[in-house]
């Protein structure tokens, strides 16, 4: 628009001016009212960025500028500042995002676990499909991968692993599409199980494939190593640049046919953490975290090394931050945005403290399961923040509230706050389930599992060899570092907290019993 | 001139040697999958857990007869004298002479090339001197040979399994 204004733009932009106060405050509400019928419903696309810590994104106060895209965007978006994941690593995580269900429900306890064959029908893409949207899926993330195959009935386009990859030494998906979840075990076998010390099933074959795979890797690293000093993404055996996943949304969402509702899962922030030369050394800075008592899990690294891994770990974050934001507004130019909601968020965080690195771990401090969430509606322009405790399991039913879709009955979510005509999540329990230990479809006897209420979060370790039965409550408001344990000092509050997990825990394991 | 077919060794010696093959790789599909078994329970149904199984088996079954034809193929290229004659007892031979050496080369990142090629060396030396006693000591080659038709049968129970095996993942696929 040029300056001074024209009588025809002085025109548009008071016309302009009189349709936006015509718009009523809540325009998430209005727009779920208005979509059935009087137009076309809109896109949904979920982005996760694997392993997201919120408390390492400066968008959530982080002293180190990792985020400063998410940050200068969420000024058109509504953000969640205490979001939690349902679980500590991405198979639980996942299946509760896209079934809004918890894991106990959903039983995705494991690593490359998925949820049980008959709540396959209850998910995100059955929902949206049922509702006439083009679903579409692809995760960078084997783990993801697992979840993803219960759900492949209901995804019309199921983008193929290799399809984004530099390099991926993964058959599973192609040989064994339709027992996805069981060939992958054996492709785990087959591959060592991930463990230095694991025997593979394969006396000749593995050993040859890995061969060929480390000569394509060093060819790779000789074309890639001036951009990637510290080495490419990757993650298992897919090496991948994250610049490819964001060219290939950016070129290929505009041609989708709409309305779709499309989820996307990328490794980044997830380790190991190599980002582009630019953001290598980014956060060389002096710049130390509060030190913290050692876990009832620690896994040994000190402090320094911790900081070290952290530092990398924040550097990687501000790389994806910068292809978010590319891809932000290369959406924005396409005119996508102007009819998609945009979720960003994660399935789990990461720890590096206490003498835990990773996400590896039977705990469930806030670093590894409070993570972003992000919804752009479209036409949005102001910001809202919400403080209010929510879960992963709130996005089913808040994007499907957003459609204009009825919600199912066996959702556990709840519409979010600022979609929802009345926001009932102050006193709501929200529910984290770590239990990597324990079988599948057994009560869960050996897990932590944390409740989450109001300001408060009391955390349940039981049936550890070492800790049987014990507890940590924390006033995660007001001592957000999780520094002070106040179960034994505030009886009061973890009294009923405890009652109420207990009496939850019964209730969920009763149909194991 | 000798046709194809004449270059191929007997099929009785292919038999045996199949059943050569299939053990070492067998035991180290049985061995590793039921080392990781229990923690298969923890997630599957027994049948699921099974099943992974059975995927490692049909690998195993694929990755012995990748053995197989390579040592036919070599039989074919070779003067028959080297190994097509007595297929079974020298192939055998050869593939338990070379299981080490080819398991250390594909498992080990190759750090010194000529500690390396002296170990190929020492093996190639140990081969021949393997292949001097049976072309000199009949006798040998006729007791391997006695001692594959004895563990064929076990060698042929594991082939069982390996066939059900791909059965059972062709139907899990269908």
């Amino acid at each position: 628009m040029s300056w001074p204004m024209n009588r025809r733009e002085f025109l548009k932009m008071g016309l302009g001016l009189l349709a936006s106060l015509a718009v009523p405050w809540d325009r998430a509400a209005v727009t779920a009212r208005t979509h059935p019928g009087s137009q076309r419903p809109p896109n949904v696309l979920i982005l996760v960025f694997d392993a997201f810590s919120a408390l390492n994104a400066s968008l959530h106060a982080y002293p180190r500028q990792t985020t400063p895209n998410l940050a200068q965007l969420a000024a058109r978006a509504t953000g969640y500042h205490r979001h939690y994941a349902a679980g500590n690593f991405t198979n639980p995580g996942t299946a509760s995002l896209l079934s809004g269900t918890y894991p106990w429900t959903h039983r995705t306890l494991q690593l490359f676990d998925s949820v049980a064959k008959p709540l396959a029908g209850n998910s995100i893409f059955r929902e949206f499909a049922a509702a006439g949207y083009r679903t579409v899926a692809y995760s960078h993330n084997l783990q993801a991968l697992s979840v993803l195959e219960a759900f492949r009935p209901d995804i019309h386009q199921f983008i193929p692993l290799q399809e984004l990859c530099l390099l991926d030494n993964h058959f599973s998906d192609l040989l064994f599409a339709k027992d996805y979840n069981v060939a992958v075990w054996q492709e785990r076998l087959f591959h060592g199980a991930d463990r230095i010390h694991a025997r593979s099933t394969s006396l000749l074959l593995r050993s040859l494939s890995q061969k060929i795979w480390s000569a394509q890797v060093r060819s790779l690293e000789a074309r890639y190593g001036e951009l990637f000093p510290r080495g490419l993404p990757k993650m298992h055996d897919q090496i991948f640049l994250l610049e490819d996943a964001v060219d290939w949304l950016a070129s290929n969402l505009p041609q989708i046919p709409q309305p779709f509702m499309v989820y996307f899962h990328v490794i980044p922030p997830h380790g190991p953490c190599n980002p582009r030369r630019e953001f290598v050394g980014l956060f060389d800075d002096s710049w130390r975290p509060p030190h913290k008592p050692r876990s009832f899990f620690p896994q040994g690294p000190s402090d320094e090394l911790q900081n070290y891994h952290r530092r990398q770990y924040d550097e990687y974050i501000a790389y994806t931050d910068a292809e978010f934001g590319r891809l932000y507004r290369s959406l924005e130019r396409a005119g996508t945005l102007d009819d998609t909601y945009v979720v960003v968020t994660s399935d789990h965080g990461e720890l590096f403290e206490r003498g835990i690195m990773g996400h590896f771990t039977q705990t469930l401090y806030e670093p590894i399961v409070r993570i972003p969430l992000l919804i752009f509606q479209p036409g949005q322009s102001k910001r809202k923040d919400v403080y209010a405790p929510t879960s992963c399991v709130d996005v089913l039913p808040t994007l499907l509230h957003a459609a204009g879709q009825p919600i199912p009955d066996w959702c556990e979510g709840q519409v979010l706050p600022s979609f929802a005509s009345e926001a009932r999540l102050e006193e709501r329990s929200l529910y984290v389930v770590e239990a990597k230990r324990n079988r599948k479809y057994r009560a869960l006897t050996k897990a932590t599992v944390a409740i989450v209420k109001g300001p408060y979060k009391l955390v349940h370790y039981f049936g550890y060899p070492l800790h049987q039965d014990a507890y940590e409550l924390y006033d995660v408001d007001n001592d957000p570092e999780e520094l002070n344990d106040l179960y034994e000092s505030r009886k009061e509050l973890a009294q009923p907290l405890r009652a109420e997990l207990l009496s939850k825990l019964e209730e969920v394991n009763r149909p194991f019993a | 001139m000798a046709t194809f077919s004449d270059r191929l060794p007997s099929r009785h010696d292919i038999y045996l040697l199949f059943g050569a093959c299939v053990l070492p790789v067998q035991a180290q599909a049985l061995f590793s999958y039921l080392n990781e078994f229990p923690s298969l329970l923890r997630h599957m149904t027994v049948w699921d857990a099974l099943s992974a199984g059975a995927y490692s088996f049909t690998f195993a079954l694929f990755e012995s007869l990748v053995l197989l034809l390579a040592l036919a193929l070599l039989a074919i290229l070779l003067p028959a004298r080297w190994l097509k004659d007595d297929f079974a007892s020298k192939g055998s031979v050869a593939l338990y002479a070379l299981l080490p050496w080819l398991v250390y080369s594909l498992s080990t990142e190759i750090v010194s090339w000529p500690r390396y090629i002296l170990l190929s060396a020492g093996y190639l030396l140990l081969l021949s001197l393997l292949y001097l006693l049976l072309r000199r000591v009949g006798v040998t080659a006729g007791s391997i040979k006695a001692l594959l038709e004895r563990v064929s049968l076990l060698a042929y129970l594991h082939v069982v399994l390996d066939v059900f095996s791909l059965l059972v993942v062709i139907v899990r696929n269908l």
